[in-house]
């Protein structure tokens, strides 16, 4: 019998094998271009001119191309505008869409179904049928060539899908605590703040990982809005850095890659559940 | 889960049970509801209508116009935006080249998906998280950081993939890949993959968890193989799973822009067009504002019927 168990065992193993060096080679395919960027990132320049081959690791690291991307390419300034736009839009998507979601998952209201099939209508048009007269829209207000561009209009933008998500989870929640609530004497704002929107926090998460992610990747809307260099968040510096005259400098487009991808990367490290189940469910939008 | 029966009366809210007198509550006096909640709406609805609603019924208006973006005249054209979008070549290329894409994802990421969640989860191996965790990291990266990489890897001087296949002595394959337009479609919708096929692993990952693990036991007492398991237990109990992804990958692929924009811009010669860059390149470079509208209006309609589509499958799967 422990012959046989040992038998067995052994044979799993075998048979395993050919699995984890399937499961290993992708993870390879997957990690190897970023990974890749982020040695090169780390090269000595001077090590390009000797031997041009990206493949090598470096013989000395070096972060003088992620010093120059940062201060002559301009990718700190990038980082700073990506923060100051997505964090206003962040938290406003947030606010705006939990109140409305509660207000469809939990409330009633006249013309309540008309507004929120009114809604969902946006969540199935792609931004491309709204840009051309947003474009003529935005620079009629001034909304152009500033942070405003790119925080205010995603409030109308990602309302539909952020709404049509938190309702989902207000409507989870069991009624009995709206009732409980109304019963203690508090009115609908109130339930709110005090008794919905604590139970919401792990919806609250992922929406807020998952808009941050848009917002931190979203490259359509500035490209149309925004010209001005100082301006630029990381997803337009990085592609003005390949247009531009920096294309064949290979450590500060790696290191400028490494700045903008890395971020969100130890965000998704930390956040791997709500990045998953908000991308999953976002799928539609984004 | 609850056994619904026995449980509707205490899960129902107070107000809808009629058993329980306590008809002087005034939330109870109305049923439409009151006014106050609208307050709770209005401000995302506001935004909405502003910057959604609002400019999508101006591009429908203006693909029925003729207009520079500049000039202070509007010329009214009807539909002649629509005839011109139909004798024109290179949108029916783009929309080839996105039904390529589509069966290009299908390919790679699709299939790639189903292999790597099926491997995960079902061939008994004990460490899985790592891998879950590296096979998404593609699924974050932004589009345009994508392109860039996939650029470079590209490039015909200093790419990665030239010099890897030069390497293993296939020197023979090594070339242009998007100077080329027989590769650059090939290579982008590969790029595209490389980033989609995480998010795939993971629907179909979520799809197998909610396998009921007796089927598999009832699969084992009859003997079956895990072959035959894979082919006649999880692709049938797959099914509404699949066809929500291939959904899904129809809008993706039809809304594909950034990829495009960054690494080829729709070129050499358009042969790696798709509609989301030509709209964009015919608005905002030419400046054929009317006749990028009909385009946009034509992907929102191709992306609106898909959408209303997956929606309504997404709540019946529910």
């Amino acid at each position: 019998m422990g012959k046989a168990a040992k038998l067995r065992k052994i044979r799993r193993l075998v048979l395993r094998w050919p699995v984890y060096l399937f499961l290993v080679a992708y993870t390879l395919f997957a990690l190897f271009p970023v990974v890749l960027m982020w040695i090169n990132a780390l090269k000595d320049p001077l090590e390009y001119k000797i031997e041009f081959n990206p493949l090598a690791f470096p013989k000395k690291i070096t972060l003088e191309n992620l010093e120059k991307a940062w201060l002559v390419g301009h990718m700190g300034t990038y980082m700073r505008n990506s923060i100051i736009v997505a964090v206003p839009r962040v938290i406003g998507i947030l606010i705006l869409s939990s109140l409305a979601g509660y207000a469809f998952g939990k409330l009633r209201f006249p013309g309540m179904n008309t507004i929120f099939y009114l809604m969902l209508f946006g969540m199935m048009i792609p931004i491309q049928a709204m840009l051309i007269p947003l474009y003529y829209n935005l620079q009629r207000i001034g909304m152009i060539n500033n942070f405003w561009a790119m925080i205010v209009p995603n409030f109308g933008i990602m309302m539909p899908f952020a709404v049509f998500f938190m309702r989902s989870f207000f409507r989870d929640l069991p009624a009995e605590l709206m009732d409980s609530a109304r019963i203690d004497g508090s009115n609908d704002f109130k339930a709110f703040v005090y008794i919905m929107l604590p139970l919401t926090t792990p919806a609250l998460t992922t929406m807020m990982v998952l808009q941050f992610l848009w917002s931190w990747n979203d490259f359509l809307m500035p490209l149309m809005l925004i010209y001005e260099d100082k301006l630029r968040t990381l997803p337009l510096g990085i592609m003005f850095y390949l247009v531009g005259g920096y294309y064949l400098d290979q450590g500060l487009v790696s290191a400028a890659v490494t700045i903008s991808s890395l971020p969100i990367i130890c965000l998704y490290i930390v956040f791997q559940r709500s990045f998953v189940s908000g991308i999953t469910a976002g799928a539609i939008k984004g | 889960m609850m056994n619904s029966t026995s449980w509707g009366a205490l899960r129902r809210p107070i107000s809808k049970c009629k058993d329980l007198k306590f008809t002087n509550r005034k939330w109870q006096k109305r049923p439409r509801g009151s006014y106050g909640p609208l307050l709770f709406v209005l401000p995302s609805l506001a935004f909405y209508v502003f910057f959604v609603f609002i400019p999508v019924i101006g591009t429908v208006r203006y693909s029925l116009f003729s207009w520079d973006g500049a000039s202070p005249n509007m010329l009214f054209v009807g539909l002649q935006n629509y005839v011109e979008m139909i004798e024109d070549a290179i949108f029916w290329k783009a929309l080839v080249n996105n039904i390529i894409w589509t069966i290009g994802t299908l390919v790679f990421a699709f299939l790639m998906g189903l292999v790597l969640a099926v491997v995960l989860m079902q061939s008994g191996i004990k460490i899985i998280a790592p891998f879950r965790v590296a096979f998404f990291i593609p699924v974050v990266l932004s589009l345009v950081v994508i392109g860039t990489i996939w650029s470079w890897m590209y490039n015909p001087e200093f790419g990665t993939i030239n010099l890897l296949l030069n390497k293993c002595g296939l020197a023979f394959l090594a070339r242009p890949w998007l100077g080329n337009d027989r590769t650059v479609l090939f290579a982008l919708v590969f790029a595209g993959s490389w980033h989609y096929s995480g998010f795939c692993m993971m629907v179909f990952i979520a799809g197998l968890q909610s396998i009921d693990p007796v089927y598999y036991e009832v699969g084992v007492i009859d003997g079956a193989t895990k072959v035959r398991m894979f082919f006649f237990v999880t692709i049938p109990l797959l099914k509404n799973t699949m066809t929500l992804l291939i959904v899904n990958v129809l809008i993706w692929s039809l809304k594909i822009f950034d990829l495009v924009f960054i690494m080829t811009g729709g070129g050499p010669y358009h042969s790696s067009e798709v509609i989301a860059n030509y709209m964009f390149y015919v608005t905002f470079r030419i400046g054929e504002i009317g006749y990028g509208a009909a385009l946009a209006t034509t992907l929102a309609l191709l992306i609106g019927t898909l959408s209303f589509v997956y929606i309504r499958m997404a709540e019946k799967a529910d």
